[in-house]
């Protein structure tokens, strides 16, 4: 107990909370941006933290963190890109929000649900982690499969009336997923003798190009509709409109805890990130829902489940990296890097060589999560700006960062191309109705479901019962035809 | 969707037929621990999509030929040639940018597309159209390049950064 109430003495000296409050400020900077992910921003705070102590770099690459996951859904609301992978289903809902006139409530929900997500995450990570952490190592490679296959079976969920449009999307995303090494004999394939291929398409161009190229191009065909814009602008001025009222938290408060606790559970599960987080907290949120069918048109349930469930992933996958030395995703494996840096090595023994450490980071993510609720809110009239900026001067700008965002990743022209062809087919299937989100799931699954499925084929020489005797694996099976 | 779902047909049977067993196909030596490896497990999952897309599309096309939809696009016949030569000139706009981006740099082409991006746009104030392209490049230029270390390509002013 001494050693905890030493570590928030640390915790709250001046310095860290500067830090903290850094971080935060980048974070948000960041995640709104489309194009900046938090691993990249992570990545490129590492080097610095490598010259601070412990408590103020964690507060740093914290702040970042938690703040850049709901940094990300300000410009998937004002704007419909997502300014993170992360927040992609933010936009389901979150944009119809704020052409009704309701952006400041959307981005208020987001930020409470992302709150609320958070510190679900940071009580899981402290309470239950270890027992959680014990569910998760039970997972062989038929589990995953299983529970890949029924993250993909969302899409069902995710593409509203038709079904078949939404299988075809989500089998191109995973055809999009095959074009480089496989992932088992990293044999190329598709790769057509280009050595950019090699590793397939580059994610994040990919997706900038799906999502924010694609709106670019559809503007051309809009450019003279700027009274429609201006009309809901209007709107949004209301004040009445933008404020989150009870009525709102407590018909969102069932989507919140369930896509939180969802979240949380998948941020454990190594490899599934935040993306498969937001996904599927979005779909239960809808399955759950008294009224599904305004999911997709401005249902701030919607824009609520995201928001929980994807910052629920940030305490969460820390449970493997601290217990197990598993980085459950990117930015759990950039921090383990810091951790390294700082002299501390992760796994079980952890708790027993640097309980404070272990401290210093429960205390400091639930900093974070506060520092990011009383941050954004106190910017958002900053946020709401963006919206009242005239179509054909922030589509422009936009799209320079999509450029620079693509570039900078690896630094390689290849990717500009990546993204502006994504763009174009992504405007093609726009203009014929088929959704671009199950594309995105299918793209991001792909070689995760490919490795399992093949370690699963290999560990029961190509047997498929293996499913079924499996009951972790049987149950998500089931759960998918449900 | 009826165009769409035999556009995706021919393509699946092309991917099906043509693209998949041709993986692996030059791989010189694949031997480890002296067990000889094929590189058919790497078809499998390609396969798997391929045959996935087939079916789709199979059922899109009896789907709307039940329908008795009529051969169009959906939202396509609202597409009129003006909007398709906008979409095409913005297209060419963001290739020109891309393809010049290294060589011209990034200090010179930004504020050019900006400018051209805004115009085409409708933007005719001098503020839009002057003000906002150089705060853009410096904004870009201190985030990136100063701050975050991002390399942004110089271009042929080269020369005055070093």
């Amino acid at each position: 107990m001494d050693v905890f109430l030493e570590q928030i003495a640390v915790a709250f000296q001046w310095s860290n909370l500067l830090f903290l409050l850094l971080g935060t400020l980048i974070g948000i900077f960041i995640g709104a941006i489309p194009g900046l992910t938090v691993i990249m921003a992570i990545a490129l705070a590492v080097p610095i933290t490598a010259y601070l102590p412990l408590a103020p770099s964690l507060g740093l690459l914290f702040g970042i963190y938690c703040s850049g996951m709901y940094g990300g859904s300000i410009s998937a609301i004002l704007i419909n890109t997502p300014g993170t992978p992360a927040s992609v289903c933010t936009t389901f809902d979150g944009y119809p929000l704020a052409k009704q006139g309701k952006a400041g409530k959307a981005l208020k929900m987001a930020l409470f649900s992302s709150f609320i997500g958070g510190l679900i995450s940071v009580v899981l990570l402290v309470v239950i982690a270890q027992y959680l952490s014990k569910v998760a190592l039970l997972f062989g490679p038929a589990e995953m499969t299983a529970l890949l296959f029924f993250a993909l079976t969302i899409i069902g969920v995710l593409s509203g009336k038709n079904l078949l449009k939404g299988f075809l999307a989500a089998s191109l995303g995973l055809l999009l997923s095959v074009v480089g090494s496989d992932p088992t004999f990293a044999v190329p394939r598709f790769t057509f003798g280009l050595l950019d291929l090699d590793e397939g398409f580059s994610f994040i161009p990919t997706l900038i190009g799906f999502f924010a190229i694609s709106e670019f191009l559809s503007e051309a065909e809009d450019k003279s509709s700027d009274i429609k814009q201006k009309e809901y602008l209007d709107i949004s001025a209301e004040k009445d409109n933008s404020r989150l009222n009870r009525k709102d938290i407590t018909s969102s408060l069932k989507a919140i805890f369930w896509s939180g606790t969802l979240g949380s559970f998948v941020g454990i599960l190594p490899g599934i990130g935040a993306t498969v987080a937001g996904f599927l907290g979005y779909g239960e949120a809808q399955r759950i829902s008294k009224n599904p069918e305004k999911f997709g048109k401005g249902a701030i349930e919607g824009v609520a489940a995201v928001g929980s469930a994807t910052n629920a992933v940030t305490g969460s996958a820390l449970i493997p990296l601290l217990s197990l030395n598993i980085p459950g995703d990117t930015v759990t494996a950039i921090l383990y890097g810091a951790l390294l840096m700082q002299g501390i090595q992760t796994g079980p023994l952890i708790f027993k060589t640097h309980i404070d450490a272990v401290y210093l980071i429960y205390i400091i993510l639930t900093l974070a999560n506060i520092f990011m609720l009383i941050t954004a809110f106190s910017l958002m009239p900053l946020f709401r700006k963006i919206a009242e900026i005239p179509k054909k001067v922030i589509f422009p700008v936009v799209f320079i960062f999509c450029v620079i965002g693509s570039y900078s990743i690896r630094n390689n022209i290849f990717d500009l191309y990546v993204m502006l062809g994504a763009g174009v087919i992504g405007y093609i299937l726009r203009r014929y109705g088929i959704p671009l989100a199950p594309l995105i799931i299918g793209y991001i699954l792909g070689l995760p479901f490919e490795a399992s499925l093949q370690q699963t084929l290999a560990s029961s020489d190509g047997n498929l019962m293996i499913f079924i005797q499996k009951p972790i694996a049987l149950r998500f099976l089931i759960l998918s035809f449900i | 969707m009826k165009n769409l779902g035999i556009f995706f047909f021919i393509f699946s049977l092309i991917f099906l037929f043509l693209l998949i067993p041709k993986i692996g196909s030059d791989v010189q030596t694949f031997k480890i621990l002296d067990v000889d490896y094929n590189t058919d497990k790497a078809k499998l999952f390609p396969y798997l999509i391929g045959v996935t897309i087939l079916v789709i599309t199979i059922l899109i096309i009896i789907q709307d030929l039940r329908k008795k939809v009529k051969i169009q696009a959906t939202n396509s016949s609202a597409i009129n040639s003006q909007k398709i030569k906008d979409v095409g000139i913005l297209f060419v706009i963001s290739l020109i940018y891309i393809v010049l981006f290294e060589p011209l740099g990034f200090f010179i082409m930004t504020p050019v597309c900006l400018v051209i991006f805004s115009w085409f746009f409708g933007l005719r104030k001098w503020f839009g159209l002057v003000v906002v392209p150089i705060l853009i490049t410096t904004f870009v230029y201190l985030c990136f390049e100063i701050l975050m270390k991002v390399q942004l390509p110089k271009g042929i002013l080269e020369w005055m950064f070093f």
